[in-house]
């Protein structure tokens, strides 16, 4: 049997421990909050910024009765998608052109739709839609640049090989085998302003390979949301236009892109 | 605690023994107080450890998203829809149509050629509809490197090309990397042993650079990346293709 003082001092450890638990889970709570806090401050500089960045640009030609017009915005927005397709078609490389009115994603190559793509599904943050009409026209009336890429499967499939000594022939078979693998198609492109572009194919092969996919992408800018929240300064916000299309297009796609090419968005009707 | 549980004479199997000594444990060793502690400590150790989780997972996958939640939409109104407005908005809309003009102008109406190299497949148009599609061999993506630390990289370049020249039953002029693949030493410039004819079919449409269309002996690889860089096709899409494109017609590579 346990004597008295025994329990006693087991009791004194367990409400330590408890305590211990509970200042800590109040201090995570605490902490997610300010995240979310530190956040929403983000998320509206960024709105804000872009508002400004792009406003300053604005020259009034139209009556301002229409500035917020549905049709007037339309219109604009419209113009400003070709437009920007027209300045990417000068040049030779390929460029991709996100429709999201009419569903799809196209690679096109000097104004020549090569290739045009089914958007299965798609969704994008709420803060797109905060920015003001004008200054989104304006800010999608040039292709963006692409600035950073992470993918699921490598741009270029590149297998290494030494030169054979002698005339003994490779077996080809085994060479096609290793570029034909079956791996899942996710990608995620960074373009100017922070913008962010994720890819998924629709058909799921392994809900595995895409959480990992996903957990990476959060991992990463978890850790860089932290340190700058630590440092008592305001996460960089990035929107994300999320699109599902079949496997497919998104290898074709993701291969097809060069590293730092060009998108063109259309993304309000 | 007196036990009253006997396994019966009649019935005593090995069964009914482990299943009388099990309850004998449990009703000689049954300590409440020690039990109840264990199990609220189990409890306060697995809601630490959900919480904890749980506080993982919306931290990193929905407390940035949590923050978007309160911008608010930019404002649209519907109802301004006077002379003026519509004057304006008819204006925009022949804007709009010649920059529609102008982009579609860009697509040209003379054949053009376009290659999938991720799928190996290709897809000639004519007066921008489509004509004609089939398979090819694009490039294996295979990195050789000599002995001496030469390297190719064999991929089919991406972008627009313009077809450069048309030739029938052409000779293949082997580059050096054809005799280092195959483990022979390289020869000489102009070696009779860099010609070989009948390779390539038929017809070759130059690209530039070295890269062709032609035809292959390997038929059975079409749709497959397997080739140092050119576009290979089977006999029938080749003539086609030679036949639609001129010198000059563009072939969109992606």
């Amino acid at each position: 049997m346990d004597t008295s003082k025994e329990v006693k001092s087991r009791n004194s450890r367990l409400k330590i421990f408890f305590k211990l638990a509970i200042s800590l889970l109040v201090f995570l709570l605490a902490f997610l909050v300010f995240y979310i806090v530190m956040s929403a401050f983000s998320t509206s500089r960024w709105v804000k910024d872009v508002n400004s960045r792009y406003s300053e640009q604005v020259h009034e030609r139209y009556d301002p009765q229409l500035i917020n017009n549905q049709k007037y915005i339309a219109l604009q927005n419209e113009i400003a998608f070709i437009k920007a397709q027209l300045s990417m078609a000068k040049t030779d490389s390929i460029g991709l052109i996100i429709n999201i009115p009419d569903s799809t994603m196209t690679l096109d190559i000097s104004g020549v739709d090569v290739s045009v793509a089914k958007i299965i599904n798609s969704k994008f943050s709420r803060s797109l839609y905060a920015i003001d009409h004008r200054a989104l026209a304006i800010m999608l009336s040039e292709p963006l640049r692409i600035t950073n890429s992470v993918a699921s499967i490598e741009k270029e499939p590149i297998i290494n090989k030494i030169a054979q000594k002698d005339t003994t022939e490779a077996s080809l078979p085994d060479k096609i085998q290793e570029i034909i693998k079956d791996e899942p198609v996710y990608f995620e492109l960074t373009l100017e302003n922070e913008l962010k572009i994720l890819v998924i194919q629709q058909e799921e092969l392994s809900k595995i390979s895409r959480f990992k996919f996903s957990l990476n992408l959060a991992v990463q800018r978890a850790i860089k949301d932290t340190k700058s929240i630590l440092k008592f300064r305001l996460p960089d916000y990035s929107p994300v236009i999320q699109l599902i299309v079949s496997e497919k297009d998104a290898r074709a796609i993701y291969r097809a892109i060069p590293e730092k090419g060009k998108t063109c968005l259309f993304l309000i009707n | 605690m007196q036990n009253t549980l006997k396994p019966t004479d009649k019935e005593g199997g090995e069964k009914e023994k482990r299943c009388f000594l099990f309850l004998k444990y449990i009703s000689n060793g049954f300590n409440k107080e020690k039990s109840i502690r264990l199990l609220k400590l189990s409890a306060l150790v697995v809601a630490l450890f959900v919480t904890f989780i749980a506080f993982i997972y919306l931290y990193v996958f929905y407390a940035p998203a949590i923050g978007g939640v309160f911008v608010k939409k930019a404002t649209v109104n519907k109802q301004t829809q006077n002379d003026s407005v519509t004057k304006q908005l008819t204006l925009l809309e022949k804007e709009l149509n010649t920059l529609k003009t102008k982009y579609i102008s860009l697509t040209p109406k003379q054949p053009y050629l376009v290659i999938n190299t991720t799928d190996n497949h290709f897809f000639l148009y004519k007066n921008r509809e489509l004509i004609r599609e089939g398979f090819v061999s694009t490039g294996s993506y295979i990195r050789l490197r000599s002995e001496d630390n030469r390297e190719w990289l064999f991929k089919t370049p991406k972008g627009k090309r313009t077809v450069k020249g048309k030739m029938t039953n052409p000779v293949w002029r082997k580059p050096d990397w054809a005799f280092v693949e195959e483990g022979l030493p390289v020869p000489s410039a102009n070696h009779p042993s860099r010609y070989e004819a009948g390779v390539l079919g038929d017809y070759a449409l130059s690209l530039g650079d070295g890269y062709l269309i032609h035809g292959t002996l390997y038929k059975r690889f079409l749709g497959m990346p397997v080739t140092h860089g050119c576009i290979r096709m089977n006999d029938e899409d080749l003539e086609f293709i030679f036949k639609s494109l001129n010198t000059g017609s563009h072939v969109y590579i992606y």
